[in-house]
């Protein structure tokens, strides 16, 4: 009974505590994704593990100018998560997983046709596919954030042309956009490779 | 009974008519050269302009590899040039004329692109083609490689400005303009959407990974080909994926490509070896740029035991026995062997300086489907070149594509201008012909 007693003699302190708690839990979900994105996932904590030499040396790539045009301001430039941490609440969480290296685990373990065969793959060239084959699987969703297709202004016919096609032929960005920030990896020519539905 | 009309029109016969309507001076022979595509009325024809641009080096190899950025997976695939640089060819072509990744050899002053207009007909006997182009010089390209008499012996003279002894100025550039198209029937795979770069690939002459003539002649391939340098090829007749020139596929696995069809056909009208002749040449694409069976027009005037013409100008014809470099370009300086050549004659007082082609044209030598090509002839004027060509239907040759009526052929042009041979030309993306069929032109069919 004491308890009860006690809950009922500190009843507004524990109603505000109860009430902190609500409001630090929501504003924790509201505020989980962008500080994560904003404060946490910086590029200087992914550069802890992701070195220079994951950049692209000959055009002096960084982490802070990973995709830049050249005309577009420093400030303008996407950061790390921009293009590997999809946008929404719960994916945020794989930046925690991934610090984790929950992913990194399991992604050791993903199917990868090469290694199966008995082909070593350098590190960070597995990397590559396993990031690029996420991004084909998840239809570029990152790189949709920034860049919406009817939005984009073409500089030259090929893009034009290009995108007319894509569009058709429902390819995905990665499919042809690659190679654009990191340290080059030959694309794999069996990669992008579509599932075939009708042989499910 | 009109077709019949126009055959008898086409015949020899009628050539001072016709080269009067061309306002042809045929100075020295081939006079037999015109017939049939004179009569088309080609005002009713209509006419299409065809942008060439300059290529570079742009091999099927480099098209595969990771510096074809944003398209090498889809170049392997077979994706179409144009599916992405669809209207680029003005833009492409001036920017690969300079010197940047893909032209290490600029030529100076050269243009980028070419407008080319083309018309098409047929008839129930021929097809007919007409070609038009600028070019950039205000001469015609009728001269070619000379052999100059240098007061000791007689050595090669002019070269193609592609040619390091043209671009460091040792030699002056000199070779003939030309007119080629590359077809096929559906037989090879790719040409219908990447055109000649299927047949274009590093190792041959002015494109990279150049060998030399020793690691040529060392292949097994090119020893029994008995050739010194690597020309047009295509993949199939190659045994890996990167189709390298080395990698050549055995005489019989080649023999069956071609008895199925799997070659694509080449034809030149060249402004100094056939247009004289009034011919353009017949060669076909397989496992290297192959002439077809028989004769072309025009073979080597050198002599290999003593490095001397075989042949000289006829005096009595020419008013000369040889030429000097003032007369290239004023006047016709293709020796033709019925009609303006006699024997090379060594005691003859030679003086430097003085020019015998290096090579020796003649209608009347080109024999079986080599000479297939019998009735083109081009008229340079303002300018402007002016090349008809007649091309039979329905040949049945083993090294030609057949052009049928219900056809829908590939084809790709190119040509060369300003002095210039191999990669320095200007070329089309492929695009499909039809002769009463659909297609991206349809040849006018003639009554």
């Amino acid at each position: 009974m004491d308890i009860f007693f006690n809950l009922f003699k500190y009843r507004r302190i524990i109603n505000a505590a109860i009430a902190v708690v609500i409001v630090l839990i929501i504003g924790w979900i509201f505020a989980y994704e962008p500080v994560t994105r904003n404060f946490i996932a910086q590029d200087a904590v992914c550069n802890y593990c992701h070195l220079d030499w994951e950049f692209n040396p000959d055009i002096r790539l960084t982490a802070t100018r990973p995709h830049a045009s050249e005309e577009a301001p420093i400030e303008s430039q996407p950061s790390c998560v921009d293009c590997h941490l999809p946008e929404g609440w719960w994916n945020t969480t794989y930046a925690y997983t991934h610090f984790l290296s929950f992913t990194d685990l399991f992604g050791h373990f993903r199917d990868r046709d090469a290694e199966r065969a008995g082909d070593w793959i350098p590190p960070r060239a597995a990397t590559a596919y396993r990031v690029r084959d996420r991004m084909f699987e998840y239809d570029g969703n990152t790189c949709r954030t920034c860049h919406i297709e009817s939005e984009i202004k073409f500089k030259r016919d090929r893009g034009v042309n290009a995108h007319k096609l894509a569009l058709e032929e429902q390819k995905t960005c990665i499919e042809c956009h690659n190679n654009l920030v990191h340290r080059p990896v030959d694309v794999r020519k069996d990669a992008f490779k579509k599932t075939d539905s009708s042989k499910e | 009974m009109k077709s019949d009309n126009r055959r008898k029109k086409f015949a020899f016969g009628s050539l001072p008519l016709i080269a009067g309507i061309f306002g042809i001076t045929v100075t020295m022979g081939g006079g037999s050269a015109l017939a049939g595509v004179a009569d088309v009325d080609w005002s009713s024809v209509p006419t299409k302009t065809i942008k060439l641009f300059w290529p570079g080096q742009a091999t099927y190899q480099w098209l595969r590899s990771p510096e074809h950025k944003r398209a090498n997976l889809q170049t392997i695939e077979g994706q179409a040039c144009t599916a992405c640089h669809l209207n680029e060819e003005e833009e492409m072509g001036n920017k690969l004329v300079v010197e940047n990744d893909l032209e290490p050899m600029p030529v100076e002053g050269k243009n980028g692109v070419i407008d080319l207009k083309f018309q098409v007909a047929y008839d129930s006997e021929d097809a007919y083609f007409r070609f038009q182009w600028k070019t950039l010089n205000d001469y015609a390209g009728t001269a070619h490689p000379y052999l100059r008499y240098n007061g000791e012996e007689w050595k090669a003279f002019g070269y193609p400005k592609l040619d390091e002894v043209v671009q460091d100025g040792e030699q002056p550039g000199i070779y003939e303009d030309r007119m080629s198209m590359m077809i096929d029937d559906g037989s090879v795979e790719n040409f219908a959407t990447q055109g000649c770069w299927v047949s274009c690939h590093d190792g041959q002459r002015d494109n990279p990974d150049r060998p030399s003539k020793a690691e040529v002649m060392d292949n097994p391939l090119f020893k029994a080909l008995k050739k010194k340098d690597v020309r047009k090829y295509l993949p199939s007749t190659r045994t890996d994926e990167n189709a390298s020139w080395d990698m050549g596929k055995t005489q019989e696995e080649i023999a069956a490509i071609k008895a199925a069809g799997g070659f694509l056909d080449l034809m030149q009208w060249r402004g100094h070896r056939s247009n004289p002749v009034g011919m353009s040449d017949d060669f076909y694409v397989l496992e290297y740029r192959n002439s077809d069976a028989g004769k072309n027009p025009f073979s080597s005037n050198v002599n290999k035991k003593t490095q001397e013409p075989k042949y000289m100008f006829d005096e009595s014809k020419v008013g000369k026995k040889s030429v000097r470099i003032e007369d290239i370009r004023k006047m016709e300086t293709t020796l033709i062997r019925e009609t303006n050549a006699v024997p090379f004659d060594a005691n003859v007082d030679w003086k430097e300086g003085d020019l015998i082609p290096k090579y020796l044209v003649s209608r009347e030598d080109s024999k079986g489907s080599a000479a297939d090509n019998n009735r083109s002839k081009g008229v340079w004027k303002d300018g402007v070149w002016t090349v008809v060509w007649a091309r039979k239907l329905g040949l049945t040759n083993p090294d030609d594509k057949a052009l049928v009526e219900g056809g829908v052929y590939t084809f790709g042009f190119a040509t060369h201008d300003d002095n210039i041979t191999t990669r320095g030309h200007h070329v089309s993306f492929p695009m499909t012909i039809g002769f009463g069929a659909k297609a991206d032109i349809e040849a006018t069919k003639l009554d």
